[in-house]
């Protein structure tokens, strides 16, 4: 008579425990007192051991919730004819997943077993609140290293983790960095404008070729926290400190608008890191700025708000769709971020004004230069490009608003590869 | 002279009292065991503290109870029952929530209290059985009774304030108490190196003036011995004693435990000085039993633990509205 392996009960208030990965595998011999599987409960993750000597035949699928006292498997003596699973379980896993919890079997008995809500990723150990804590933190468990006995994963795994994660943010104040799965050759920096995030370069990005990207996006912007100082060299200062957190050799720079301004002074900073600067509609370059619509945008709390104000970034208003309006404004959703952007527009751009003057900076800058603009750009008229010194290059793009990366990738793109 | 070789429960007892000694502790082992397998088939409710592995010292320390001695136990108290002749029958049912437990099913595996059998009872309260000691001891030396106390208590109740007070106080009117604490290394995953001052315990009864020993507790004849003196200094109106059983609970705190505070090598080492393993080689080897008793005895414990389980099973359930019946005093039938 095989040996029936049991989903035990070991919390007082326990009715069902999800199986949560087998230590031995059907067919594979085990002795009494072997690690066999790990269950979850809603308290708890914990290693079962094997109540009996033999083979074990029949387990029931990892990620299954079983009833406790119902039988997970079973363990046959060397030479124990194993046909079918005694007690009425059904033998194929199909069956097992086809069964209704509760819902009584041919035999009149219950079968409680179903699928787990959600798989497991991996095998790799983690307490059900590690898992928990790392769920509503939206990254992945298995990135980080386990304390716990056999590198289980802990709680406290987690806290740490986070802890490192906003000390090393607050001690250096370094910007949210997102890199590309892959690419080759010089990296590429992109640094977006203001209000907006890293996801304004999807369009271009598509349109790079294979060069490794680096994404930072500003402070209050898109992953980045919130700083207090926001004054122009807090900022250049938070960006310098980032590019060289990412220790690299060289790289090309593409900055718009704010971005490109920052990205201008990292150049003048940082002369023998940098490989070309390219400057989209840049800011630094005159005072003017239409404070008007920097306001509309700042003070928007919806959609309909927001609209309207976005139409006037680009030429052709049809690319600012309804849906993407609501994509933007879910990103400016929280108050603390609208806040901060408001505290930042107001030291960088008081009443309207470009704060800040980089002119002397690009003429500084030795590397190839190229300005990219708009000729119906609304925010920053483009003639501040003929500020430039006569070696920077210099594309004015018709019928293209303040955004040329989103109204125009391919032509954009085009023209930085042609000069990488 | 050969016997001054011998062990001390070898000399002091007649070969049917190690035999009914070795036969309670398997029977212990086996009935914690079936428990076990009930809590994991989700039969018994609340939580179970199991003392696997520590059986030398329940039972070692009741050999020279008397009928008119009592004692108090503690969560871990299925031994302690035992060990004082309770019913199996009816400790199951207990677990089991049923109207023929010992507290017709409304206390469960911590209260399980055998007031005919002097066993004052279980206690979910870490330290709670000490201060009843003491006054079960003090009812006896006022009344004259000649009883005597023995007070089981696990090494965590040893920095309780309770602990401290009954030992103060049945040393300043030597009464007739046995401390006896079932230090099992744990007080649930607080291990005693980091919750304790002193090294042993035992060397707590300096600062209240009685005799403090530490022994074996795995070793049943180093238990019994050890008890049995401080009951006669008891009974002879010296007043307390604290024994100190160094053993081990081969489970876990309570059901729930984890065991991520010890290693599985501690456990394998402990499970290897085995308290039963350890006294029927003892009897074996001193000619009280013979190697081929084992079988027998297992068997026996076995079939006594299957009659308790159909028992417990077949009883009848409480009443729902008689569930608060029972709870207070006062407060049953009428």
């Amino acid at each position: 008579m095989p040996v029936e392996v049991i989903m035990p009960k070991v919390d007082m208030d326990m009715a069902s425990g999800k199986i949560l990965a087998w230590h031995v595998s059907a067919g594979d011999e085990v002795s009494k007192g072997d690690p066999l599987f790990d269950i979850e409960t809603d308290k708890a993750a914990m290693e079962v051991e094997s109540p009996g000597d033999g083979i074990l035949r029949f387990p029931v699928d990892e990620g299954a919730v079983v009833q406790i006292g119902r039988p997970v498997g079973w363990i046959y003596a060397d030479g124990e004819v194993a046909s079918d699973p005694p007690g009425g379980i059904p033998s194929s896993k199909d069956e097992f997943r086809q069964s209704v919890p509760g819902e009584a079997t041919a035999d009149g008995s219950r079968n409680n077993i179903s699928s787990g809500p959600d798989n497991i990723s991996g095998k790799f150990r983690a307490s059900p609140l590690a898992r928990s804590l790392a769920r509503a933190d939206g990254f992945e468990i298995a990135t980080i290293v386990g304390t716990g006995p056999r590198g289980r994963i802990e709680a406290k795994d987690v806290r740490n983790y986070q802890a490192r994660r906003e000390s090393e943010a607050d001690t250096s104040d370094a910007l949210a960095v997102s890199e590309s799965a892959s690419g080759t050759g010089t990296p590429i920096i992109l640094l977006h404008g203001f209000a907006s995030d890293a996801k304004s370069w999807t369009r271009l990005e598509s349109n790079l070729g294979q060069r490794p990207l680096v994404r930072m996006e500003l402070p209050g912007h898109g992953r980045s926290q919130i700083l207090k100082a926001v004054g122009f060299p807090d900022l250049a200062a938070t960006v310098r400190q980032t590019f060289d957190g990412l220790n690299l050799d060289k790289a090309h720079l593409i900055g718009h608008s704010l971005g490109g301004a920052l990205l201008l002074d990292l150049a003048n900073a940082r002369p023998d890191l940098v490989a070309s600067l390219t400057l989209i509609a840049p800011a630094g370059l005159g005072p003017e700025i239409n404070g008007e619509l920097l306001a509309g945008i700042l003070r928007a709390t919806r959609s309909e708000s927001l609209g309207p104000w976005l139409k006037k970034l680009v030429a052709d208003e049809s690319l600012v769709t309804e849906s993407y309006v609501q994509a933007a404004m879910r990103d400016r959703m929280e108050q603390s971020t609208r806040a901060a952007q408001e505290a930042m527009a107001d030291a960088l751009f008081p009443d309207g004004v470009q704060a800040f003057d980089l002119r002397a900076a690009l003429a500084r800058v030795e590397v190839p230069t190229r300005i990219l603009w708009g000729k119906q750009d609304r925010m920053i008229q483009w003639n501040h490009a003929l500020r430039a010194p006569g070696r920077v290059a210099i594309h004015l793009l018709d019928g293209i608003g303040h955004m040329p990366q989103i109204e125009a990738p391919e032509e954009v793109a085009r023209i930085i590869e042609a000069n990488l | 002279m050969a016997s001054s070789n011998m062990p001390y429960a070898v000399r002091a007892y007649e070969r049917r009292r190690l035999a009914d000694a070795l036969r309670k502790m398997i029977l212990i082992r086996k009935f914690e065991e079936a428990a076990e397998a009930s809590y994991m088939r989700g039969l018994i409710h609340g939580t179970m503290h199991l003392s696997i592995g520590q059986e030398a010292s329940a039972v070692g320390s009741c050999m020279s109870l008397e009928e008119r001695d009592k004692i108090t136990s503690t969560h871990r108290g299925h031994g302690h029952c035992l060990a004082r002749g309770a019913d199996l029958g009816r400790m199951f049912a207990e677990f089991f929530g049923k109207e023929t437990g010992y507290c017709r099913g409304r206390g469960g595996s911590m209260h399980i209290a055998d007031v005919e059998r002097g066993n004052l009872g279980a206690n979910g309260i870490v330290g709670g059985g000490l201060p009843i000691a003491v006054g079960s001891a003090l009812s006896a030396k006022r009344l004259g009774t000649g009883a005597v106390t023995v007070c089981f208590f696990g090494d965590g109740a040893n920095n309780e304030g309770a602990f401290h007070e009954s030992l103060n106080m049945a040393a300043i009117w030597k009464l007739p108490v046995v401390f006896v604490c079932e230090n099992n290394l744990y007080g649930m995953s607080m291990s005693t190196d980091r919750s304790t001052a002193v090294g042993n315990i035992s060397e707590r009864a300096a600062a209240y003036s009685m005799p403090g020993a530490t022994v074996d507790g795995n070793d049943f004849s180093a238990v019994a011995e050890a008890v049995d003196a401080a009951v006669a200094r008891a009974r002879a109106g010296e007043g307390p004693s604290l024994v100190e059983n160094m053993t081990y609970r081969l489970r876990g705190h309570s059901r729930s435990d984890r065991n991520r505070y010890r290693t599985k090598q501690e456990i394998d080492d402990w499970a290897k000085r085995d308290p039963i393993t350890r006294l029927f080689g003892m009897l074996v080897s001193h000619g009280v039993m013979a190697e081929g008793d084992m079988a027998e005895l297992d068997g026996d414990a076995a079939r006594k633990i299957d009659d308790a389980l159909a028992f417990a099973a077949s009883s009848p359930d409480p009443k729902v509205e008689e569930a608060a019946f029972y709870v207070y005093a006062g407060s049953g039938a009428r």
